[in-house]
């Protein structure tokens, strides 16, 4: 499905929209005395009917807002909110944890430390099933072969450890983990950036159709602006910390407002005046 | 002082029809990596592979994950552990033979070639500052005094573009943007005056803007200091505006070894054409499907 053709209200149905909403969020890391500020006070909501993109450099503050909206981070200041309650408070509860990991996952980018190494990556798919949904390893084993299928992945080689398969085969392993819980809102950082353009292809297409079959949000953090214009409803772009655009995707593409996102559309050969 | 923007040396793009004399520093033949312990489950990550690099050469290794190219670098580095089997019919660089490298716990220091990595932030000690750590590189290349160490210190980070010399001596890497500490990685690595160096993957963290500054940095300091660069990675379209040659790896073998200027053309593996034409671009969000190397191949042999 196109952008433009995306661009069309998707479904929200009460009961299964799940938001998360970060209100005058900060993260400062360091020395109080001299900190370094990773994000700057902003406001951002994101719910599962959304496909938002978020692109910027490394050390524009992407990746923290991530990590904080699913409650990886905490914040220096401001709050997070999932669906509509403080995420610092329901993740105290045992049940409160169960309910965010059900409804929002996320896809890290550094898969060598996001799989314990001395354990076959089976045994990594079935620990969500078993916990969140208390699946037994025979309908666990149904629902990853079925993932792993539309990412290209053969179940023999989830039975190997970490260390026995590629960067980007990793990639996509990780990526099935988050799908088997099958969310409501999908967190991906830099899911393709270590991938080859063509399991690129095959990966991204099968996180939009993903997305759109099963009404899922998508929140898409990457460098990489094709890939992400491609997936999103939405662009978000960020730069030292801070939001400097956010727009409906074609828009952005076709009329930025910040000279960064200028600077980047140029990098990709397109030139586009940036409006006054 | 040799400033950035003088790139009157030769920049990638610009002279990419011409490569240099043919002479080898680097020569790879039959070079052979097997990870593994001898049983079943060993892996062979190279299999038989040639590649050749001439002084102030620029090569690009381009494959999939898993297709053996970081391999390739880390075999010629010397990085690969003794419990990594390593053989080839010759592995000299600038006439020494590197297969009598002794192998060790921790990796022997090859003169004359430096290798840097993707991750900066990993790759940069977290808890030393960027000077002290630029400092350790220029204090090898020779015995010289603090003031010599300083102001070639300082040199190399206008080199590289960082004009802020004293905020960024002091600094630590987290306390830089990604792109600053790329450029402070590239200052280590070519503040040794290498006759070689291996770049894996020194864009892949960046945006596209920052990329291409990164990759104009790294063409414009090899072709002024003579370097040969071997640069690792998957992005086959960018590698190619900047090197002389590509050199597409499968499954730990090349398939493909071409001129870059002409790469579309020269290109005669099916392989190579599909990856030239999966590269998602911004008309990218117009399509339904993203093309994959699986479409292509249907369509061939629909065809």
């Amino acid at each position: 499905m196109s952008a433009s053709e995306r661009e069309g209200p998707a479904v929200p149905t009460g009961r299964d929209l799940v938001q998360l909403a970060a209100e005058h969020v900060e993260r400062r890391f360091g020395p109080r005395r001299r900190p370094f500020v990773a994000l700057h006070p902003l406001d951002f909501v994101v719910d599962s009917t959304q496909a938002v993109g978020v692109v910027g450099e490394s050390g524009s503050g992407k990746s923290t807002l991530a990590r904080l909206l699913c409650g990886l981070d905490r914040p220096s200041a401001g709050r997070v909110l999932f669906n509509g309650a403080d995420l610092a408070h329901v993740l105290r509860s045992r049940e409160g944890r169960h309910d965010v990991r059900r409804h929002v996952q996320l896809v890290a980018q550094d898969t060598s430390s996001s799989f314990d190494p001395s354990r076959t990556l089976r045994d990594a798919l079935r620990a969500p099933l078993r916990e969140l949904y208390g699946l037994g390893d025979a309908e666990a084993d149904a629902r990853i072969d079925e993932v792993l299928d539309g990412l290209a992945l053969r179940p023999e080689q989830v039975d190997r450890r970490p260390g026995a398969l590629s960067g980007g085969q990793r990639q996509r392993v990780a990526i099935a983990r988050a799908l088997v819980v099958r969310p409501r809102l999908l967190l991906c950082d830099e899911v393709v950036s270590a991938l080859d353009v063509s399991v690129q292809g095959t990966v991204l297409n099968l996180l939009a159709d993903y997305c759109d079959e099963h009404r899922t949000g998508l929140l898409f953090v990457s460098h990489g602006l094709p890939a992400t214009a491609f997936v999103s409803r939405e662009l978000v772009v960020m730069q030292n910390g801070r939001i400097v655009e956010h727009g409906p995707t074609r828009q952005v593409l076709d009329a930025p407002q910040h000279p960064y996102t200028a600077t980047l559309l140029a990098a990709h050969g397109r030139t586009a005046a940036v409006a006054s | 002082m040799t400033l950035i923007s003088d790139t009157s040396a030769g920049l990638g793009a610009a002279d990419a029809t011409t490569g240099p004399a043919v002479d080898s520093l680097l020569a790879v033949e039959g070079l052979t990596v097997t990870y593994g312990d001898g049983g079943p489950d060993d892996v062979t990550a190279l299999s038989d592979v040639d590649l050749r690099v001439a002084p102030g050469e620029r090569v690009a290794v381009v494959g999939e994950s898993g297709s053996g190219k970081s391999t390739l670098g880390l075999a010629i580095a010397g990085f690969l552990g003794a419990d990594v089997a390593v053989t080839s019919s010759r592995l000299s660089f600038a006439d020494t033979d590197l297969r009598t490298r002794p192998v060790t716990r921790i990796p022997a220091h090859t003169p004359g070639l430096s290798m840097m990595f993707q991750d900066a932030m990993t790759s940069l000690d977290p808890v030393w500052t960027v000077g002290s750590q630029l400092r350790d590189a220029v204090r090898a290349t020779g015995r010289s005094s603090r003031r010599e160490i300083r102001d070639r210190t300082e040199e190399w980070l206008h080199r590289v573009g960082l004009t802020d010399t004293a905020r960024v001596l002091d600094a630590r890497p987290y306390e830089l943007s990604g792109g600053m500490r790329q450029r402070v990685m590239l200052a280590v690595a070519l503040a040794a005056r290498p006759r070689l160096l291996i770049a894996d993957e020194p864009t892949s963290a960046l945006d596209a803007s920052l990329s291409r500054d990164v990759m104009d940095l790294l063409a414009s300091l090899t072709a002024e200091d003579g370097t040969a660069l071997i640069m690792i990675t998957h992005d086959l379209h960018l590698a190619a505006e900047y090197v002389h040659r590509v050199v597409v790896m499968l499954h730990g073998r090349v398939v493909d070894d071409v001129p870059a200027a002409t790469l579309a053309e020269s290109a005669t593996d099916p392989y190579t054409r599909g990856l030239l034409a999966c590269v998602p671009t911004l008309d990218s969000a117009d399509l339904h499907r993203l093309p994959t190397l699986g479409d292509l191949r249907e369509r061939e042999e629909a065809a």
